[in-house]
């Protein structure tokens, strides 16, 4: 079994890469992996902890394939908006100003 | 026999009121509208009639029922009729006058496209005012009398195209609503002190309660009586009303509307002769209003106006005999008065509607020489001048000494401060109302010298006629074709309608006229009958000093006509008096001086009102979108401005939480 350590570090990246992604980026695409980066981290840190904890019901494993199903369904509804904010405005560039 | 009665009554109140509504829903319909209202006030006059013949011949109940008691807790309403002497003679007073009306103006407004409601509008008022009449509750009082102010509103502003009708018939709605004002504050007081609305309970109770109340209670009545029978200060409508057409203005604003003021004190009368500051108030005001009156109707350049302002002194006349008679005497005077005048200013108004009728206008100008041309109209005008200036044995000799009588028994018996006003001012009126009827003779006999040239040459060439009067008649120009219609410019023009083409008077009118006419002249009789309850009492001095007024007046008045060639003792005024008598003095201007200060008051009111408490509503509107614009300026629209601090916020939360738990 390896250092709890490593695991956690790697978490702490991953959503600090997606927070960094999601705020600086003016791409709506590239804002969504920065969501996505996020949403992994909450996943490792799901599995990080049920590993340790051994939980009877394996509830941290469980969760975790919640989320990947929901990540999934919510990344084309996603995508679908960012389409639709194409269509309409030509570009996808979250810093211009709305009307 | 007291069943009957009852029946009676309230089919006197019944008839006019389904005639109105009947009259209304077929008032495109001339014959059926005119059969309708005509049969109305006919059936009102007969059962009227049956209910004066049963109640000297029998028992008789005189609460009659209506639509039984309204449950009021604390205050009884009982609503009932109260039928007695007093009501019964007054009902059959005002339904002759109605049914004359309604045949009169089936022939005045024969092309009239509104006659149909008019007629409606004079049934629905009849119904009213025999409502008040026959009325012993103080609520149906009230209703008839608001009734009566809004027909008698409908009636003058019948002719609505006219700009001045509207404006009067809004003046009189308005003058009399503010009377109204106080006399249903009067009423309140007088239906607080016996906890009921019946006017025999008031009648009843009222001398046990204290006077203080009494008093205040009738000076409120008192205030609106004087809107209704348009006693100064609030007489200056009914010479506007004059805008009506003639048929209303006999009924209405000569012999019955303006009457209801005084049968209503006539009814309270056991109680208001316990308030000496009520009486004294009375007193003055009608002094006032019949000394003034008759002095403006003296110079008025209009005839009909004329007879209005003549209407106001004699009903000050009927409201000083209430405020002067002893309480042994009672209020039979004041109401004889009422009947009488009720009699021969109808015959008055309608001989001179149908003169204007003839001549096309009111003006006396116009009238000059009217009777002359028509004599037909000779004898009913005559009757009724005669009757007016008080000429024995005319009725309004008859009912002018019985107040005269009042008043003396008063000087003699009380010696209180308002039978001498009464009977000062009284003295003065006779004079003043002698020579306005003197006037007015004159006027409408006198021939211009061009006119008496053409009579005399017909005179001579008739060598057979020896009859002058028949001459007269075969000199009458053809109608339409009678003299120039140029009236005097400046001169108001009550009337001006029916110029041309009016067909010849129906008989039902021509009947009419007669028959009140006949009234008039043998009315007096009725002192001798117990009817009003007046015992006929003649102060010979009184009396005959009264004759010698009318005889002075008669003659200083012809003097003042012959030194005119227009035959008008008027003209003897100079034209800018004249003017400042048809402005009656120029009141106008006092109600204004009165109206403006509040108009003032009304404008800073709605000033305060805009600019300080709906501002202040509307300032909070203003705040919240300015802070919106603010809030709308600082907001960056880019989401990661605000992701930063959704961030921090998160991290804020996360430290807190772990350093805190």
């Amino acid at each position: 079994m390896i250092h709890l350590w490593l695991p956690l570090l790697l978490v702490c990246v991953l959503a600090g890469a997606g927070a960094y992604g999601v705020i600086a980026r003016r791409n709506a695409v590239l804002v969504l992996i920065g969501v996505e980066l996020i949403l992994n981290a909450a996943n490792l840190l799901f599995v990080t902890t049920a590993s340790v904890r051994g939980d009877q019901l394996r509830t941290g494993y469980v969760l975790t394939l919640f989320l990947i199903t929901i990540a999934a369904a919510e990344m084309g509804v996603a995508l679908a908006v960012i389409l639709a904010l194409f269509r309409d405005r030509g570009h996808i560039d979250l810093s211009e100003p709305g009307s | 026999m007291s069943d009957s009665v009852s029946l009676s009554a309230q089919v006197v109140i019944l008839a006019p009121f389904v005639a109105a509504i009947l009259g209304l829903l077929v008032a495109r319909n001339r014959p059926a509208g005119a059969l309708i209202s005509i049969a109305g006030a006919a059936v009102s006059l007969v059962a009227g009639a049956h209910v004066l013949y049963a109640i000297h011949h029998g028992p008789f109940s005189p609460e009659v029922p209506t639509v039984g008691p309204l449950p009021l807790g604390q205050l009884k309403m009982p609503l009932t009729l109260l039928v007695d002497e007093l009501s019964a003679i007054v009902v059959v007073a005002v339904a002759i006058v109605g049914l004359a009306v309604q045949l009169f103006s089936q022939w005045y407004l024969h092309d009239d496209d509104r006659y149909g409601v008019f007629v409606a509008s004079v049934s629905l008022f009849l119904s009213a005012m025999f409502l008040v009449v026959l009325s012993g509750d103080l609520v149906l009082t009230l209703i008839g009398w608001e009734v009566m102010g809004w027909c008698s509103y409908l009636l003058i502003g019948h002719n609505s195209r006219k700009e001045s009708a509207n404006k009067a018939a809004t003046k009189a709605f308005l003058v009399t609503r503010i009377a109204d004002l106080a006399f249903v504050i009067g009423l309140i007081i007088l239906a607080s002190g016996v906890s009921t609305t019946s006017i025999t309970a008031v009648i009843d109770g009222w001398p046990d309660l204290p006077a203080a109340s009494l008093t205040a209670a009738f000076l409120c009545l008192l205030i609106g009586v004087a809107g209704k029978s348009a006693q100064f200060p609030f007489h200056d409508w009914l010479p506007d009303a004059m805008e009506g057409p003639t048929p209303a203005s006999a009924l209405i604003h000569a012999a019955t509307m303006v009457a209801a003021g005084t049968f209503f004190l006539a009814r309270l009368f056991p109680i208001f002769v316990l308030s000496d500051p009520a009486r004294l108030a009375l007193a003055m005001i009608t002094a006032v209003t019949m000394v003034g009156a008759a002095i403006i109707a003296f110079g008025q350049s209009d005839l009909k106006r004329m007879l209005a302002y003549s209407t106001l002194s004699q009903i000050a006349l009927m409201l000083s005999a209430l405020a002067v008679a002893p309480a042994s005497v009672g209020a039979g005077p004041g109401v004889l008065h009422l009947l009488s005048h009720a009699m021969f200013k109808a015959l008055l108004f309608l001989a001179i509607g149908w003169l204007s009728v003839l001549v096309a206008g009111t003006a006396a100008a116009k009238m000059s020489g009217g009777v002359r041309y028509h004599p037909q109209l000779r004898l009913p005008i005559a009757i009724g001048l005669l009757a007016l200036a008080g000429v024995p044995p005319l009725v309004g000799f008859v009912s002018k000494e019985s107040i005269l009588g009042a008043a003396y028994d008063n000087v003699t018996e009380l010696g209180s401060l308002s039978g001498w006003i009464v009977l000062v001012s009284f003295g003065v009126t006779v004079v003043l109302t002698a020579a306005y009827c003197t006037r007015a003779w004159l006027v409408l006999t006198h021939l211009s010298p061009a006119d008496e040239a053409v009579r005399r040459a017909s005179l001579a060439a008739s060598r057979t006629v020896v009859d002058v009067s028949l001459v007269e008649i075969f000199t009458e120009p053809a109608p339409g074709t009678v003299r120039d219609s140029s009236g005097t410019p400046g001169q108001p023009a009550a009337e001006v309608e029916h110029d041309h083409g009016h067909a010849g008077i129906f008989p039902g009118a021509r009947v009419s006229i007669g028959a009140l006419a006949f009234l008039s002249v043998v009315g007096g009789l009725i002192i001798f009958t117990p009817l009003v309850g007046v015992e006929p009492h003649l102060v010979w001095g009184l009396a005959a000093s009264s004759l010698l007024l009318i005889l002075v007046a008669w003659l200083s008045v012809r003097r003042m006509a012959a030194m005119n060639s227009s035959g008008d003792a008027a003209d003897f005024l100079g034209a800018r008096r004249i003017a400042l008598f048809d402005r009656g003095f120029g009141v106008d201007g006092i109600y204004v001086a009165v109206v403006s200060p509040v108009v003032r008051l009304a404008r800073i009111v709605v000033t305060a009102d805009r600019d300080l408490i709906d501002a202040s509503v509307r300032s909070t509107v203003v705040a919240t979108r300015w802070a919106g614009a603010a809030s709308e300026r600082a907001h960056t629209r880019k989401p990661s401005d605000y992701l930063v601090w959704l961030l921090l916020g998160l991290l804020v939360v996360g430290v807190s939480g772990v350093t805190l738990w």
